[in-house]
């Protein structure tokens, strides 16, 4: 692997409005090499969308506080960074595809220009119009759009196809970091595989470094080097994908989420989901934020909050780990 | 396109029907008679009789108006005034530039001053600069055209004396009435610019330029401005419609030559063809302001052109 790309460090994010504060993301650290794909997976609302955005420096600017942390991008500081040079380091270094294709393509432009926009915006290389149009072409080829329909709308083009321009135009800069939010969610599930194939497909083309965000186990098994579950804005296990499909240890939370997926090769009756709720982030539990919900929950588990525990490449943050063999403690 | 325009454009003829057919009726069927108006109290009967009879009023009602609806549509002859004996035709010649003039350049004062101002409030949303100017738009936004007209009136022209205080002869005779008429119309601009910018910025496509790496000023304008005008473009549609009943009072407060006079004295005078001219004129230029403004909508955004055109989409 490369040289350390990105670097997320004990990254906090609130959203303050008048009537609450919602602590989204609660000190989530980690690290990304050149051309390496994380996966950050976790129900809705862990707060993974929050982080991608954080990183993008995207949140939304009357709510959204990073309060603590710092996030690197090529040993650079984002959050110190001015507008100015945010501008410059989004689209060029880093690009994101958004979970939302219906309406993230602007209406009244065409494709052809909203991807030429962003090669436009970082025209390093001093290209004509021409130019620029010859890479317009190009990037909708590699997508596997024919590029005569570059001067049609958003409309013109169904579900599927639209992701494909969003991904287009994150990648016409080839940029070192993508970060795919749920980038299937929105799509039949016929497309889904489709627009996947894609995006890994191009990453193992451009040897771009990604961070896949997913509710989806199976994009995981497929596409990704390292995993990462989220819960309530932390991260509760780490490790490499093996780590994650193959070690017999696991954080509750990662044992419940494999539970509820049904196995073809076990007889299974019912499916056994989580029980309970996310805890509500404006409200968060003393000890450790799965505790109400943990089977395996002890009287400690409510009181303080877990450490985190590692062995080998894998690292869990609970508090049953603290006894079991081939662990040691790796950080508060 | 240009099969939509025409098939637009001759759907205005229903349209004039039924106004025609409405007001004709309104008009025919109110108490009292043009000769009677025009030839005073003390006139006899036989001299009433006979002035109606000149006039042609004493033929039955759906006679004279299907005879006034073919003469229109045959030669283009809105008929004479009652009381001028002049032809309505040039009447409406005459004074169609004055209400043109004053409802245009009040929505053009409208324009400047509600979109630049709402944009900005949109962008500076909860600062001074968005409070200051919104409370000021509710302000203007409640006031009555003819209330600011008088107010106008009153400080320019009869306390400081800047400016005339009737007429349409020069264009400074257009500057109070133009005021008065733009300014609440600017308010209610400026109020709606605001709410669809807001709601534009928060669309996801706006988060899409903000990844690309796109400068504020950028996004704003070639983003979010674009796509906010969809709307802005209806109503500054449906603003020049309201603004030629609007300029009503204003007519009449500045004594301005235009069709709204000749209404508002068409139906003190029981002048039938001159309100029928006047009404119908306004009707079909709301009429095609109303088109203006879907094809104004169609090199905007290109899912409604695809619409209008039939094409894929």
């Amino acid at each position: 692997m490369g040289h350390k790309l990105l670097e997320v460090k004990d990254l906090m994010v609130d959203y303050r409005t008048d009537l609450e504060t919602i602590h989204a993301v609660n000190g989530v650290g980690f690290g990304l090499d050149q051309g390496e794909t994380l996966g950050l997976v976790g129900e809705t609302g862990a707060g993974k969308t929050t982080t991608a955005l954080a990183i993008m420096r995207l949140l939304p600017e009357r709510t959204g506080r990073i309060v603590q942390g710092d996030i690197l991008l090529n040993g650079a500081s984002v959050i110190e960074g001015t507008e100015k040079a945010l501008q410059r380091l989004r689209g060029e270094t880093m690009a994101m595809i958004f979970q939302t294709p219906m309406t993230s393509l602007n209406p009244i432009v065409s494709i052809g220009n909203q991807i030429a926009e962003s090669i436009l915006l970082h025209n390093t290389q001093g290209r004509s119009e021409g130019e620029i149009q010859q890479r317009v072409d190009e990037v909708l080829n590699m997508v596997g759009i024919p590029p005569a329909r570059k001067k049609e709308f958003p409309h013109q083009f169904s579900g599927g196809m639209r992701q494909r321009v969003v991904i287009a135009i994150a990648l016409a800069c080839e940029p070192d970091l993508l970060i795919a939010d749920e980038p299937t969610t929105a799509l039949d599930v016929t497309i889904q595989a489709q627009v996947l194939l894609k995006i890994r497909d191009l990453r193992d083309r451009l040897g771009t470094a990604l961070i896949m965000i997913t509710h989806d186990l199976g994009i995981v098994a497929q596409t990704c080097d390292n995993v990462a579950v989220m819960y309530a804005g932390e991260l509760v296990e780490t490790g490499t994908a093996r780590d994650i499909f193959t070690s017999a240890t696991h954080h509750p939370y990662t044992r419940g989420l494999f539970d509820s997926i049904p196995r073809l090769n076990q007889k299974v009756r019912r499916l056994r989901p989580i029980p309970g709720l996310m805890p509500d982030p404006t409200d968060l539990p003393i000890g450790c934020f799965f505790s109400p919900r943990c089977p395996q929950a002890r009287p400690v588990c409510r009181e303080e909050r877990p450490p985190v525990f590692s062995s080998g490449s894998q690292r869990i943050k609970c508090h049953l780990f603290g006894d079991q063999e081939g662990f040691a403690q790796a950080g508060p | 396109m240009t099969k939509y325009i025409i098939k637009r454009i001759i759907l205005i003829i229903p349209i004039l029907l039924g106004v025609s057919f409405l007001v004709f009726t309104i008009l025919s069927f109110t108490p009292g008679d043009p000769a009677s108006i025009i030839l005073g109290n003390g006139a006899d009967q036989e001299a009433i009789d006979q002035l109606n009879k000149e006039l042609g009023y004493d033929r039955p009602f759906i006679e004279r108006y299907l005879s006034y609806v073919s003469d229109i549509a045959l030669h283009l002859d809105f008929g004479f005034s009652y009381r001028t004996r002049l032809p309505i035709r040039q009447e409406l010649i005459d004074r169609l530039p004055v209400s043109l003039k004053l409802a245009f350049f009040a929505v053009i004062l409208a324009c400047a001053i509600g979109i630049p101002v709402g944009i900005l409030t949109a962008v500076k949303q909860y600062s001074a600069l968005d409070t200051a100017p919104t409370l000021t738009a509710l302000v203007f936004a409640a006031f009555p055209t003819f209330w600011l007209g008088m107010i106008l009136l009153y400080v320019f022209s009869l306390r400081l004396g800047w400016l005339p205080s009737y007429g349409a002869m020069g264009w400074y005779h257009f500057i109070l009435p133009v005021v008065g008429l733009g300014l609440p119309e600017a308010a209610t601009l400026m109020r709606f610019t605001r709410s669809s910018m807001l709601e534009t910025v928060r669309q996801d496509y706006i988060r899409t330029a903000r990844s690309k790496g796109a400068p504020e000023r950028r996004i704003i304008w070639k983003h979010a401005f674009k796509n906010a005008l969809i709307p802005i473009v209806t109503i500054i549609g449906v603003d020049f419609a309201a603004l030629m009943g609007d300029a009503c009072a204003t007519e009449v407060l500045y004594s301005m030559p235009g069709l709204c006079t000749m209404i508002i004295n068409g139906i003190r005078q029981k002048d039938v063809p001159s309100v029928m001219g006047a009404t119908l004129l306004l009707t079909a230029l709301c009429a095609l302001v109303v088109l203006l403004v879907d094809i104004v909508y169609a090199y905007i955004d290109p899912r409604i052109a695809a619409k209008y055109s039939g094409r894929r989409g």
